[in-house]
């Protein structure tokens, strides 16, 4: 299943604005995904903005990188012209509308 | 006694939660409402009844009312089907592995269903029932354990997810506490399941036996409360939920 949009964009700017290789920018939003709960493959933009304010930086921070809080201010300001990837019913979805 | 009481529990909970969730599918609950309610309802309300109503499984094939054993054997199997199809449309809907391994799975199950009734229309009619139906049953029985260890295994998986994101304020954390308690079922009914596969492959006649009793009635009342507090949550139990996780958040 091909990735979101969403998350290719982050990991080209992860890319883009460190000294991360490829590898290294997917894997390190992949964790910040992880650890938000969240999907590569089913993330929208309104997630990852969450992710990049809460757990991007951690995860940025860990690995050395500067000025974290101007990375994701970079990034996220870019988020917006983002088009979300097909719409998929996630868990979530199932369990909200099982509710009644 | 005490089985047969926690077997009604588990029948007329099981039924309520069904018709509750066929409510919302037609009210455009989707397809997972759709088979999630057919699934609690093809079985609770009229798989497990008819099956005990026909005496299958208790009494010699001759004294078996065959058309009720054989409607039970169906509806049962069409509730399994529907199980693992909402295991399928809820948690891996994009994944080829999971719509090969449920297809495969409902093929199973009818090919069982009608086993068993193909063995009781066969057998002798002073042989006991449950011996002529004993490898029909048996499969069913696994295929059955399948069934709720898949939805019980994923409902927890998705669970250890939710709760992030319900800390992060990405979900809501009572729809976290539903997938929890989805899973919590599946974990139930399949440990049930297993208990019994395996006293029965024992010999243990079940309608004798305390452990299988006993087991039977508090696996029963456990799946019978996490669905009700799933579907039907209650205003003390909603905002017990909400509360907990703004405590934990702070």
């Amino acid at each position: 299943m091909p990735t979101s949009p969403v998350f290719e964009y982050v990991c080209e700017q992860v890319e883009r604005l460190t000294a991360f290789n490829r590898l290294e920018a997917r894997g390190t939003v992949r964790i910040a995904l992880s650890v938000a709960g969240l999907d590569p493959d089913t993330v929208t933009p309104a997630q990852m903005g969450v992710v990049i304010a809460r757990t991007l930086p951690h995860e940025l921070n860990m690995r050395g990188i500067a000025d974290v809080a101007a990375l994701c201010r970079t990034i996220a300001t870019g988020l917006a012209g983002i088009q979300s990837g097909p719409a998929r019913s996630s868990a979530d979805d199932v369990f909200r509308r099982l509710g009644g | 006694m005490a089985g047969l009481i926690a077997l009604a529990v588990f029948v007329v909970f099981n039924t309520a939660v069904g018709l509750r969730l066929l409510h919302t599918a037609a009210r455009g609950g989707g397809a997972a409402a759709w088979t999630c309610g057919f699934g609690f309802t093809l079985i609770g309300l009229l798989g497990h009844p008819l099956h005990m109503i026909s005496g299958a499984g208790a009494v010699p094939v001759g004294e078996v009312h065959q058309a009720l054993g054989a409607a039970g054997s169906v509806f049962i199997a069409a509730g399994l089907s529907a199980f693992f199809a909402f295991t399928l449309i809820a948690f891996r809907r994009t994944q080829t592995w999971a719509w090969i391994f449920t297809g495969t799975a409902i093929v199973l199950l009818f090919v069982s269903a009608f086993g068993q009734i193909g063995a009781l229309a066969t057998a002798p009619p002073e042989m006991p029932s449950a011996e002529a139906t004993r490898t029909w049953s048996m499969s069913l029985g696994v295929l059955s354990t399948i069934c709720y260890a898949w939805s019980g295994i994923e409902g927890v998986a998705e669970w250890t997810r939710a709760r992030k994101r319900a800390a992060l304020g990405l979900t809501d954390p009572l729809t976290a506490n539903r997938i929890l308690l989805w899973g919590m079922h599946g974990v139930c009914v399949t440990v049930l399941n297993a208990m019994l596969i395996t006293l029965s492959a024992q010999g243990v006649n079940l309608g004798e036996s305390l452990l299988a009793q006993v087991s039977t009635a508090f696996f029963s009342l456990v799946s019978s409360t996490t669905i009700t507090l799933a579907f039907f949550p209650t205003r003390a139990w909603a905002s017990w939920v909400r509360r907990s996780a703004t405590l934990a958040e702070a």
